[in-house]
């Protein structure tokens, strides 16, 4: 047996998923046997199944691989039954990285992981002798020499975003020089923490300002005998003299209202408070190159968000932010630069209130505005007829409890519910959704109850995609959906026509 | 010294993506997706009658459920045709067009300098029936990998050195 065989059995009998993998089926077939005498043969079988499978699959899977580089390109091939051929320009290469673990020291070999921007694991991680490693190091090495030299050359003309001096005859852009911003420095107050720990989730928060209501309402009303708003409603439906089976239902109904009411209102209670906890004190500094965070209470955590890194910036604004006038910042950054793949490639503060300087960092100017797209009246129309169907479906059942007298006919009005909240959402889709191309930047706009803004600078798209939908084909209506390195975008419900032509402006921009 | 220049741009002069010729794929694709449903829906009774001996359920709990699957797989099979009619792609000289799906349709665009890897693949369906599916990788987070399914050997080999090549040609100009 070779020695990359043995590596290759080890690691794939000791790997950490497969051992939890067989744990928690064996746990699971305890639990479904409830301490009944287990078969024998089950057992036995769901073990070598998970076994052969843990073993079984990274041999096929590695002495099925072949790996050649030929023309710049990396190709691989791998599979038995299900034949796989890959190709990668080695240009496209991201990442290469070695492991070395106690069996690769033991038998003298080196893990290899190879990784492009293409998912967000890795592509292919092979085990190699020292020689073999060295070999395939040295071939992409080459490649990447001879591409950085082509890079270099490139760069040797001045960057768009640092212009050395203004061309003559050109109308003046409105864009400052980063070089020329000093560091900007942006501090958080409490009351600051506290307002953006309450806001970042509008539902959480309207509730424990309701509950705040409540409590003064309540306060109110203890001066007056039989007071509790719980006790009112009770009174209230007895007096419309419902069956007891309704009242059961209106008196479980307000146990689980208040038991959602209470985990809400701790949520968001304790939610503020770990923010406020999170990001003490917190300090943003915007340089022309970076964004740096310093936060923290009881660690002190200092966070660098390098321009190159940051594929999009955007404000997302819900109802309660858009009271007191705030905003939360999302900067999307580029997965596949990042070292830990399972990090979060969101950065997000809440609370942010100077939109400018951001604006200002990401080089944008929103006069800059060209041309654009809004979401049509179709996607509210539609919104509204769920919401009918949904008001027809609860006013029946209400009628046909009605008709049985079991309830009144005050209890109409709770079938208008669905119809409110259905068109609610769908007007604020139909009013945020939008796509606007500027000089440098695709800007969009999206979002049902908060509304989010999005900058998107052409190099960071992707893929262009147009969904239309079955019931989107009457109304000539799609989705346009942009892909970039961090997030995919999609705004609902524009003119197919005219999506078509943004989508043929944007291919152009792209490749010019 | 290059003469600068920023002509403005009509974007009805573009070229219209709307206005390709889609290629189809081939026959014995639609065969393969038959296949594969029937699998799908012969996995899934499989398991439905497992679970309906385990955990012993009312005959009427069995018969609703059949039904159900019943309709849907009706509904999925004559569904197949349309959708294999549907999907298509068309190679431009800057990027290759995509599309699939028939309850919600995407015509997905994918220009050459986004592509990160290419593949060539062929599960057993197409190894039994002969034909060929080539992945292309973009390095979009969430879009991950699209499929023009249902090629000949030779085409999507074409297709792959094509889209290579021109990866080559935009990092040499």
């Amino acid at each position: 047996m070779s020695r990359q065989a043995l590596v290759v059995m080890l690691c794939g009998l000791l790997n950490i998923r497969s051992l939890i993998t067989t744990g928690l089926f064996l746990v699971s077939i305890l639990v479904w046997s409830k301490g009944a005498e287990t078969n024998g043969w089950v057992l036995g079988g769901a073990i070598g199944l998970v076994l052969v499978q843990s073993i079984l699959r990274p041999i096929v899977r590695y002495f099925s691989l072949r790996y050649w580089v030929e023309g710049g390109l990396l190709h691989l091939a791998h599979g038995w039954l299900s034949k796989h051929k890959l190709t990668i320009p080695l240009s496209r290469i991201h990442s290469l990285s070695t492991e070395s673990n106690m069996w690769y020291q033991a038998t003298d070999m080196v893990g290899l992981k190879i990784d492009t921007k293409a998912t967000e694991g890795v592509e292919l991680e092979l085990i190699l002798t020292q020689a073999e490693y060295d070999t395939l190091y040295q071939v992409i090495a080459q490649e990447e020499r001879i591409y950085l030299e082509h890079a270099s050359q490139e760069e040797a003309t001045p960057p768009l975003e640092e212009p050395s001096s203004q061309p003559s005859g050109m109308e003046a852009v409105d864009i400052a020089s980063p070089s020329a911003v000093e560091p900007k420095i942006i501090s958080y107050q409490l009351w600051d923490l506290i307002r953006a720990g309450l806001t970042g989730n509008h539902i959480k928060g309207i509730w424990l300002i309701a509950y705040v209501v409540y409590k003064g309402f309540e306060e109110i009303r203890s001066l007056l005998p039989e007071s509790t708003i719980t006790r009112q409603i009770i009174q209230y439906s007895k007096s419309l003299g419902h069956s007891p089976q309704v009242m059961q239902w209106v008196e479980d109904g307000i146990a689980i209202a208040i038991g959602l009411f209470v985990v809400l209102l701790a949520s968001a209670v304790i939610q503020t408070g770990i923010y406020v906890w999170q990001y003490w004190q917190a300090e943003v500094e915007i340089s022309p190159k970076r964004i740096v965070l310093s936060r923290g209470l009881s660690t002190r955590i200092k966070q660098v968000i390098r321009r190159k890194q940051a594929v999009s910036i955007s404000f997302k604004t819900n109802i309660l932010e858009s009271l007191v006038g705030t905003k939360t910042l999302q900067v999307d950054l580029a997965r596949s630069s990042l070292s830990d793949k399972d990090e979060s490639n969101k950065f997000r503060l809440r609370g942010w209130q100077d939109e400018a300087s951001i604006l200002d960092w990401w080089q944008v100017s929103p006069r800059e505005i060209q041309r654009g797209l809004r979401s049509r009246w179709y996607i509210w129309r539609l919104h509204l007829l769920i919401g009918l169907a949904g008001a027809l479906a609860l006013g029946a059942f209400v009628a046909w409890l009605t008709y049985r007298g079991e309830l009144t006919w005050h209890w109409q009005l709770l079938s208008t519910l669905p119809l409110v909240l259905c068109g609610g959402y769908g007007w604020s889709l139909y009013r945020h959704g939008s796509v606007r191309l500027t000089a440098r930047h695709l800007h969009i706009t999206q979002g049902g109850w908060a509304r989010q803004e999005t900058w998107i600078p052409y190099e960071s798209v992707g893929m262009i995609s147009l969904r239309q939908a079955i019931w989107q084909r009457g109304t000539n209506t799609c989705s346009l959906e942009i892909s970039t390195l961090g997030s995919t975008y999609r705004i609902p419900a524009l003119g197919r026509g005219e999506a078509s032509e943004l989508r043929n402006v944007l291919l152009y921009i792209i490749e010019v | 010294m290059n003469t600068f220049s920023n002509q403005q741009i009509d974007p009805r002069s573009l070229p219209d993506a709307e206005a390709i010729e889609y290629q189809g794929v081939l026959p014995v694709y639609y065969k393969g997706l038959v296949a594969s449903t029937l699998l799908s829906w012969g996995g899934i009774a499989i398991m439905s009658t497992i679970a309906s001996l385990l955990l012993d359920w009312p005959w009427v709990a069995i018969l609703i459920s059949v039904g159900l699957c019943l309709v849907l797989a009706i509904g999925n099979f004559m569904l197949l045709g349309a959708a294999y009619r549907y999907r298509c792609y068309a190679i431009r000289e800057h990027d290759i067009h995509i599309r699939q799906g028939i309850i919600r349709g995407v015509q997905a665009t994918i220009p050459y300098k986004r592509i990160q890897q290419v593949s060539i693949t062929q599960g057993l369906i197409a190894r039994r029936l002969g034909y060929h599916n080539l992945a292309i990788w973009t390095s979009s987070t969430n879009a991950g990998e699209m499929y023009i399914k249902g090629l000949e050997r030779t085409e999507a080999e074409r297709i792959k050195a094509y889209i290579l090549a021109q990866i080559r040609s935009d990092e040499q100009a």
